[in-house]
């Protein structure tokens, strides 16, 4: 009995053996059930596949890691072997810590991206165009975050118009790819929406993992209405962005993209207004020119009655001068026939002394002609004298 | 028809108009035309709601 051990001396014993065996260790494991405690002790489960040992980081050593510790992060932690008396609970204290190049989280993003692509999710023929200008524009993300309030401010400066409908859904946490999944696919059958934005604000790769995960990969392709993400993280991509129709940078910078400028539309409209105006008055122009030209080739009845009276003047005229210019001939010809005539006149051979004898009215120019006894006219240039045949010979 | 593809048709009317070979009918349609779709664009931008709201796990809509 006297060499019985008590429970303390065992676990003693174990624990110095334990520390003397594994005075300095150097481990690679995952972080997992991490818990920062008040104390400003950390507590956690460095694991494997296969095996699991917890973990503790004393304040002092904690200070001097230089990254945010989360689950799922592999890394190489430096420490001894221990055990926790109270549980007899092996554990390692942990003074170094130090994150390995790419933990669990981007081998599986690696995985996932692989599978998807090579399924077609990514297919850039898939994608499908975000409208120019949305009527109603669905937004997934969480109503306390930063980022709705960002999109809510540039919408209602860029768009003051457009409707928002939100889906609400927390963005990061266990749980938190299935929410923004679900609120998705609410937005989806609501069937209100010309496009969605889903997003968050910028945070560590594991503060976005949600959006690398595959049941919100595949909500996102499910959906009929063009959908950006938009996940605050300038650098990397998520596996949302490469599913979503359009990826964006940060909530921001979607929202810019997603709705036009309305001063910029109203300013190109009244640009466009201007130049109808202008044309409009062009146009009036052009119609009286027209009509001064068409009214340049008619002419008033009066004018052309004038034109007809002047005519007809002129014809007058000319009529008149060639009738006197006839006249004037005819006259002419009138004396020279006067002339002629005179010229030939037997009446100028009486006023020479001659006569011209009738008898019976018919001109006698033999003796034959007559008888003694014959009554004769005598016609001489002022007159005619009666005289007798007393006598007829030959000459 | 979207927006957009409106207001390049605007724009596209205003340059026709502007070489100024149609005849004088022909542009009064144009011109009248043009004026029409200006307006129905100012319409589009100025008239809209702007309603913002949250859409509930229900299916529910109420205001943000």
């Amino acid at each position: 009995m006297q060499d019985a051990l008590t429970v303390t001396q065992l676990v003693s014993m174990v624990r110095k053996d334990l520390e003397t065996k594994y005075r300095t260790v150097t481990l690679l494991a995952e972080i997992s059930s991490f818990r920062p405690w008040r104390s400003g002790h950390w507590y956690f489960d460095l694991k494997d596949e296969n095996a699991l040992i917890p973990g503790v980081m004393f304040k002092g050593f904690c200070s001097r890691v230089k990254f945010d510790v989360k689950d799922g992060l592999q890394v190489l932690v430096k420490g001894k072997v221990s055990v926790y008396a109270p549980q007899s609970k092996i554990q390692m204290i942990v003074e170094q810590m130090e994150p390995v190049g790419e933990g669990a989280l981007a081998l599986a993003f690696d995985q996932l991206k692989e599978k998807l692509e090579k399924e077609g999710l990514f297919d850039a023929a898939r994608k499908k165009k975000i409208p120019f200008l949305p009527n109603k524009l669905g937004l997934v993300t969480s109503p306390q975050g930063a980022a709705l309030q960002d999109m809510l401010r540039i919408l209602k400066h860029r768009m003051p118009g457009v409707d928002v409908l939100l889906a609400p859904a927390r963005v990061q946490g266990r749980g938190s790819a299935e929410e923004l999944a679900d609120a998705l696919q609410r937005l989806e059958q609501s069937g209100e929406c010309d496009v969605i934005i889903i997003g968050r604000g910028g945070g560590s790769l594991e503060d976005l993992w949600a959006f690398n995960e595959e049941v919100l990969a595949r909500a996102i392709f499910a959906c009929q209405t063009p959908v950006v993400s938009a996940v605050g993280h300038e650098t990397d991509f998520t596996i949302s962005d490469f599913v979503a129709d359009l990826r964006c940078a940060t909530p921001t910078h979607a929202a810019q993209i997603v709705v036009p400028d309305c001063q910029e539309l109203l300013d190109r409209l009244s640009v466009s207004k201007q130049r109808l105006h202008k044309l409009a008055k062009a146009l009036v122009v052009k119609a009286h020119l027209n009509l001064a030209n068409l009214s340049k080739c008619l002419i008033s009845p009066k004018a052309a009655l004038l034109q007809v009276m002047q005519r007809l003047d002129m014809q007058a005229q000319r009529l008149e001068k060639s009738m006197l210019r006839r006249f004037q001939g005819a006259k002419e010809r009138f004396q020279v026939a006067v002339a002629q005539l005179e010229a030939l006149s037997p009446l100028k051979v009486l006023n020479r002394g001659f006569s011209a004898v009738y008898h019976a009215g018919k001109l006698v120019s033999r003796v034959a002609q007559v008888s003694v006894g014959d009554e004769l006219d005598l016609r001489l240039s002022d007159g005619v004298a009666k005289v007798e045949v007393r006598e007829k010979h030959g000459i | 028809m979207e927006f957009e593809a409106k207001l390049k048709d605007l724009e596209s009317l205003i340059r026709q108009l502007e070489k100024g070979d149609q005849p004088l009918e022909k542009s009064l349609e144009l011109y009248e035309k043009g004026v029409s779709m200006v307006k129905v664009a100012e319409k589009r931008l100025t008239e809209m709601q702007g309603k913002i709201e949250q859409l509930m796990a229900d299916g529910t809509q109420k205001a943000l």
